[in-house]
């Protein structure tokens, strides 16, 4: 199928959530930096999105990657922070994630966004044998965890958009997000929006995707097309019949409740971090935005019943709160798993019809955002300057493909990671994370490894958590290798010398810093400088 | 500058006097002084000029740098002003303008700053009559002018941001065996100003903003001086 030099490729994106917006605007960027010396345009860009089927509304917490995509689409932090009801956030706090410690505490532990800073390969050894006792593994190698136990922000009021003291990404409000996204893609990036609803795609005798069917009867063509559709996965799914691998007896949580919870005055403290607090049965989120809080259960129904999850999620939220409810706890169903493919002939999956995993690690923004860049840069660095070449690489899929599974399973083991290593013994779930027949044959060798060994970047596949993030929970979770003692003579003293680097530091910004609500207000009057 | 600012009223400061002071010792702990756009030539001949934050609002504002270090000023409080420039900034001390939060008007105000300003000597601020003073007058008058050059040197200040011809540099010193560097200090950019579209260079020639910018740029070398000083 050979078309003629002169037409335009048509990209055509089914759906117009997160993902879908994402996608629009990188390929938009992306292709309009390629082609910024042609008169005309070679390609073409639009989204389609269904009147009728609502996005799915969650999706609060995101990773520091996304500053980067913002930042590339030209959006602005201040406008960001002023339109979406953004906050800042540096953590997640992971709470009873093990049993209670001796006196009745809870356990706590910060998968902060900063490198520990550790200052020599000694210092981290004399921490793991000796040091853990006088201080945890985040507070000990960063000033971050301490600054969000203050509740200060990440950066000076005066830093420039996008540059912090430490790192940071944001919450917030998911619907308003997609808005600014759509906003950004259609009035600056030139792309096409239309508001329809997909039948069904249609196959052509190639296996990709001959046209889509409206319900009104109108066929739309494309030289690619892009499945945004959310879980139902219309194309890639539905339509091209994908096999679809599941990772449901890895991961068993199968659905979340979601609500809404107004601060019971506004000038609560805003969270600068994710809580994550661990139940019998899977965990709730608590994400702080400046005027509510997104709040929700997460568990697996195999372990608990509807009603027992709304009832831990009523008693989480508290009495207090339960009058300040925004809007009725929402059930939904969540499917573990990703497809064997992404990119099949003439059509591209990217969010949750690719494939979902439970939000512990706010992997989904990040996945799409990963998929959407590495789909662009692979559109845009292929050599040719039309694009119907690169459209029908058979390369660049397998590679795409390749990529994309090794990301996705890693993602998989790193959200095992936080479940298999718990001791919580008060319910079968937990009892069936620790069965290593849970467990994938790749994580079994790096706990294994881990037993006796720091954790180097090389045991990890190449994707979005590494090294950092790994120590981060594994120490967190107090399992510390059992290393070789005998070369060990310092006897917790440069722990503790790391411990007073950090206070040295730590000290230093308590002078500059602000509380995160009071940082969010001045943004809201003043705006941030872009330099 | 922890001292109350008044409104000025000619019934409350009838007897008020306001004593010269021509070392200029309440700036004497602050390092960075605001200038503004018709300063600027004659600023720029003796201090660096540079571009900072405002820590309240965020806001450009354009400094001459009289001090390495924070909270140090190698000009005012010493034993004498060594410059022959003297930033308007500096004279308008102790009168201010601050709007009433009420009838949205600018009102003048004193700064009850004991070291300058009592009933005992100095220039008076009213006659006997009630009537301002001619000092008075002068100081109002500069009050003004420098309120109507606040304006136009936030416009350059948004020119400036615009065209992205600021970027942040930290400065670094070596004086003696000490090392002083600063941060949070945006200058001019060069390479950006080299290539600017000839429409731009046009508009910014024709309102007056390129001489001003061309000048900023230069005035950085003035920070010599300041290290001369350090010395001395
Ligand atoms: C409980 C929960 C919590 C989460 N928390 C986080 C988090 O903290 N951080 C994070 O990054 N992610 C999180 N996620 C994931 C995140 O919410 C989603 O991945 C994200 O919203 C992207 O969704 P999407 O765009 O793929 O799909 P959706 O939001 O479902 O959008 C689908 C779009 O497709 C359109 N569409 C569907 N069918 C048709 C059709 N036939 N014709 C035309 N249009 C159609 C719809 O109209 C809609 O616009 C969470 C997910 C869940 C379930």
């Amino acid at each position: 199928m050979c078309s003629a030099a002169s037409s335009q490729q048509r990209i055509v994106i089914v759906g117009g959530g997160t993902a879908g917006w994402l996608t629009a605007n990188h390929l938009a960027r992306a292709l309009d930096e390629k082609f910024a010396a042609s008169t005309a345009k070679p390609y073409s860009i639009t989204l389609i999105e269904s009147p009728n089927i609502p996005t799915v509304g969650v999706g609060e917490g995101t990773v520091p990657s996304i500053r980067d995509s913002l930042h590339y689409f030209g959006i602005s932090e201040s406008e960001l922070i002023k339109r979406c009801s953004a906050t800042f956030k540096q953590s997640i706090d992971f709470i009873g994630w093990q049993p209670p410690q001796s006196d009745g505490a809870q356990h706590v532990y910060q998968h902060i966004f900063d490198y520990p800073q550790i200052e020599s390969e000694e210092a981290l050894c004399d921490w793991i044998n000796h040091g853990f006792k006088a201080a945890n593994f985040a507070d000990t190698f960063s000033v971050q965890s301490h600054l969000v136990q203050a509740g200060l922000a990440p950066k000076k009021f005066i830093q420039a958009e996008f540059h912090g003291v430490c790192n940071y990404a944001y919450h917030f409000d998911a619907a308003k997000f997609s808005e600014l996204l759509a906003e950004n893609a259609t009035q600056r990036l030139g792309v096409d929006y239309q508001q329809l609803e997909i039948a069904k795609g249609v196959k052509n005798n190639a296996g990709g995707i001959a046209y889509l069917l409206t319900e009104n009867g109108q066929r739309i063509e494309a030289e690619l097309f892009i499945d945004c559709s959310g879980g139902r996965s219309l194309l890639l799914g539905q339509c091209l019949e994908t096999e679809f691998i599941s990772k449901a007896d890895e991961i068993f949580t199968d659905t979340a409740i979601a609500t809404q919870v107004a601060y019971s005055s506004i000038k609560k403290t805003i969270a600068c971090a994710t809580l994550a607090t661990a139940h019998r049965a899977g965990w709730i989120w608590d994400i702080g935005l400046v005027e509510r809080r997104g709040v929700g259960i997460v568990y697996s129904s195999q372990h608990m019943t509807e009603a027992d999850a709304r009832e831990t999620l009523a008693h989480y939220i508290g009495l207090e709160d339960q009058n300040n409810l925004l809007t009725e706890p929402r059930k939904i169903p969540m499917r573990s798993g990703h497809y064997a493919q992404f990119w099949r002939n003439n059509c591209v999956a990217i969010g949750m019809s690719q494939g979902f995993v439970e939000p512990l690690e706010a992997t989904g923004l990040l996945m799409f955002d990963k998929t959407a860049q590495l789909l662009a840069q692979m559109l845009s660095e292929a050599d040719s300057t039309s694009l119907t070449l690169s459209l029908s690489s058979g390369q660049l899929q397998r590679r795409f493909n390749q990529q994309l599974c090794s990301v996705w399973e890693g993602v998989f083991d790193f959200i095992k990671l936080h479940y298999c290593l718990s001791q919580r013994d008060d319910s079968d779930f937990w009892r069936a994370h620790r069965d290593m027949n849970t467990w994938s044959p790749q994580l079994i060798q790096m706990l294994t490894k881990w037993h006796t060994q720091l954790p180097s970047q090389i045991d990890l596949r190449p994707g979005v958590f590494n090294l950092a993030n790994h120590l981060y929970v594994l120490l967190g979770m107090d399992v510390r290798p059992l290393l070789n003692t005998n070369v060990d003579n310092s006897d917790g003293q440069l722990s503790g010398q790391q411990r007073s680097i950090m206070q040295a530091h730590l000290a230093s910004l308590n002078k500059v810093l602000m509380p995160h609500r009071e940082l969010i207000e001045k943004v809201h009057e003043y705006g941030l400088q872009r330099i | 500058m922890a001292h109350a600012l008044h409104t000025l009223n000619e019934n409350e400061h009838k007897d008020y006097k306001v004593s010269l002071d021509r070392q200029f010792n309440h700036a004497a702990e602050q390092h960075l002084i605001p200038i503004m756009t018709d300063e600027i030539f004659d600023a720029a001949l003796e201090f660096p000029l540079v571009v900072v934050k405002n820590s309240e609002t965020g806001a450009f504002t354009l400094c001459a740098i009289q001090g390495l270090k924070p909270e140090t000023n190698l000009y005012c409080g010493r034993e004498q002003y060594d410059a022959i420039y003297v930033p308007r900034a500096l004279r308008l001390y102790p009168f201010a303008l601050r709007e009433n939060a009420q009838t949205q008007q600018l009102e003048i105000c004193i700064i009850d700053d004991p070291a300058r300003v009592g009933v005992e000597s100095g220039e008076a601020l009213f006659d006997a009559e009630g009537n301002k003073s001619q000092f008075l007058e002068q100081q109002i008058k500069l009050l003004k002018s420098h309120t109507e050059m606040a304006g136009q040197t936030m416009q350059l200040m948004n020119l400036l941001e615009h065209y992205e011809l600021l970027h942040a540099q930290a400065i670094n010193i070596k004086t003696g065996s000490e090392e002083i560097s600063f941060d949070g200090i945006y200058v001019i950019n060069q390479q950006k100003l080299n290539t600017l579209a000839p429409d731009v260079l046009v508009k910014l020639r024709d309102n007056g903003a390129l001489a001003l910018i061309y000048a900023i740029q230069q005035s950085l070398k003035q920070i010599n001086r300041l290290i001369v000083r350090t010395h001395g």
